[in-house]
């Protein structure tokens, strides 16, 4: 078979308080039933920490490819900015992950958010052209509608759903 | 002034003139007028036909679909409603329609690697369109197709080329000739047809590697050959806009008369890096950045439109939810541009086009006194067309 994008990732031990890294204002807003309750960063990563990467059994929380430090969330105006970190730096899997994180976003959060996807800089060889590639949405929309990209794309969202 | 002369008395070469207001257009109205719905997914592209008060519209849903005004059976109130639907023969995406000159065919370009096109028929009935002819070649997505004439048109992909086609006989049309150059996508292309003696059909395409580039047909037939490269855009180029000209009479007897070359369009350019560039020709036809604006839009420029009958009047397709109308106007000192009008949360996502109608000026009023302007459509990943009247305002 191939050889392996990065044969040998480092696996953390998933954060198991949710509660974790949200901010007073943020715990706040979560126990008031009668705000808006706005969407927050650590809501983002809840949805896309499952994620499977590409080539391993692990999710992209374990192989730390998204964390909710680097993520960004203006509601004000339905707007979200989301970095992630690929395991190596010539990851040619990378523009993968990228899509599976925007399709996962694109079906959990409420209609028309405005979801910005980027490479945490400085962590990629190829990160001007995977950042261009994954916010040309007439690109993604293209790619999306290739049926083997869309089945191995769903397969990285599916597997740890629980 | 005149062309100035050599000591030998020959004649250099002049700059075509621009027809442009002479100070900055007054500000204009916009009020919505009308909601299309029945897209099934995001519409990437309306199109106004040259010649009727009708409007084409292309979706992620694989159709086209055609809307106009037709009264109700129940009340006698007029009414926006879908007039026709063209499906069966894309697979996926439509991304772009255009209609050929006469409003007789409209072209369709689509993901699935190919562009259609389609011919009026009468029916007396409904508002039809029948396949003429599969443009096939490309090896990946096509993202614009644009008409020439009504038997020549350019269609440009993923792949990175532009491809010339030629009707050579009813349904059948030939490859003209493939514009390869560009090191992306070619997100849009269109030509740029003779305005005086002596020029030659231009295409211009533009995309993904950030330029613009001008192609220009050899001496030999079908040797289409890169002419200029314009990288002055910093992001991806999403489209470009010929200026409706319409040349007074008065203006071509004075041309004629003095030798003087005829007024030329501006050509306008809008990119992922939130600005629009307007170029001109110079003396020897190359394309110079003549005015350029920012700051009116927070997310990508998708899409550019003049107004028709020279209203120095563009409209710009936002993806932060907005278009805006910018003027152009020409003083002692160069070509400018300012913002008109903003309408913001016009769609409730993205904006992927904007398109003037043919008919009605931005004064214009009907028998009651009611400001009738001109329509323009927007439409949206909200899988919705909006219509807008835009007229003049009154001081």
């Amino acid at each position: 078979m191939a050889e392996l994008a990065n044969p040998n990732p480092t696996v953390f031990e998933p954060t198991h308080d949710p509660l974790k890294g949200r901010t007073d204002a943020e715990r706040v807003a979560e126990d008031d039933e009668d705000a808006e309750d706005p969407i927050d960063a650590w809501e983002v990563f809840e949805i896309i920490r499952r994620i499977r990467d590409p080539e391993h059994p692990n999710s992209l929380e374990q192989l730390k490819v998204v964390e909710p430090s680097l993520i960004t969330v203006d509601w004000k105006k339905r707007h979200i900015r989301v970095l992630f970190t690929p395991t190596v730096p010539h990851c040619s899997l990378t523009t993968l992950i990228g899509l599976s994180i925007r399709l996962q976003l694109e079906r959990s959060l409420p209609e028309y958010t405005k979801v910005d996807i980027y490479v945490t800089p400085g962590t990629h060889e190829q990160e001007a052209q995977v950042n261009k590639q994954l916010n040309d949405k007439e690109r993604v929309a293209a790619a999306l509608e290739n049926c083997n990209l869309l089945n191995v794309v769903e397969s990285c969202i599916n597997e740890f759903d629980e | 002034m005149e062309g100035s002369r050599t000591s030998d008395g020959t004649a250099l070469a002049t700059a075509p003139p621009l027809l442009l207001p002479s100070s900055a257009p007054q500000g204009v109205q916009v009020r919505r007028t009308a909601a299309l719905r029945g897209h099934k997914d995001r519409v990437w592209c309306v199109r106004w036909c040259p010649t009727a008060p009708v409007l084409a519209s292309c979706s992620g849903d694989t159709t086209v679909k055609f809307w106009g005004r037709s009264r109700s059976a129940e009340n006698g109130c007029e009414a926006w409603t879908c007039l026709g639907t063209l499906e069966g023969e894309h697979s996926r995406t439509i991304r772009h329609i255009s209609w050929s000159p006469s409003g007789e065919y409209i072209s369709c370009a689509s993901f699935d690697h190919t562009a259609t096109v389609w011919r009026r028929n009468g029916g007396d009935d409904g508002y039809g369109f029948e396949i003429e002819g599969v443009l096939d070649g490309h090896e990946s997505e096509v993202k614009c197709v644009e008409w020439a004439t009504d038997s020549m048109l350019v269609t440009s992909a993923r792949d990175r080329t532009a491809w010339i086609w030629e009707r050579v006989d009813e349904g059948e049309y030939e490859c003209g000739g493939v514009l390869t150059g560009h090191a992306q996508d070619v997100k849009h292309c269109q030509f740029v047809l003779p305005h005086n003696d002596g020029d030659v059909p231009l295409v211009v395409t533009c995309g993904y590697d950030d330029t613009i580039k001008v192609w220009s047909e050899g001496h030999h037939h079908d040797d289409w050959q890169c002419v200029q490269t314009m990288a002055a855009h910093e992001a991806t180029v999403w489209a470009t806009a010929l200026q409706k000209l319409e040349v007074p009479m008065e203006l071509v007897r004075a041309s004629h008369a003095s030798h003087a070359p005829l007024p030329q369009p501006l050509l306008c350019s809008c990119s992922d890096d939130l600005s629009i560039i307007f170029w001109k020709r110079d003396a020897e036809g190359r394309f110079v950045e003549a005015a350029r604006i920012s700051g009116f839009a927070e997310r990508s420029l998708f899409d550019v439109d003049w107004a028709p009958h020279n209203a120095p009047v563009v409209a710009c397709a936002s993806g932060d939810n907005s278009f805006s109308l910018l003027g152009v106007y020409e003083d002692e000192t160069g070509v400018h541009t300012c913002t008109l009008a903003r309408v913001a949360d016009a769609h409730l996502a993205d904006v992927n086009s904007v398109s003037f109608a043919s008919q009605g000026t931005l004064t214009a009023c009907n028998a009651e006194g009611e400001k009738t302007g001109i329509l323009l459509a927007t439409a949206g990943d909200d899988n919705v067309i909006h219509l807008w009247t835009v007229s003049a305002e009154t001081e």
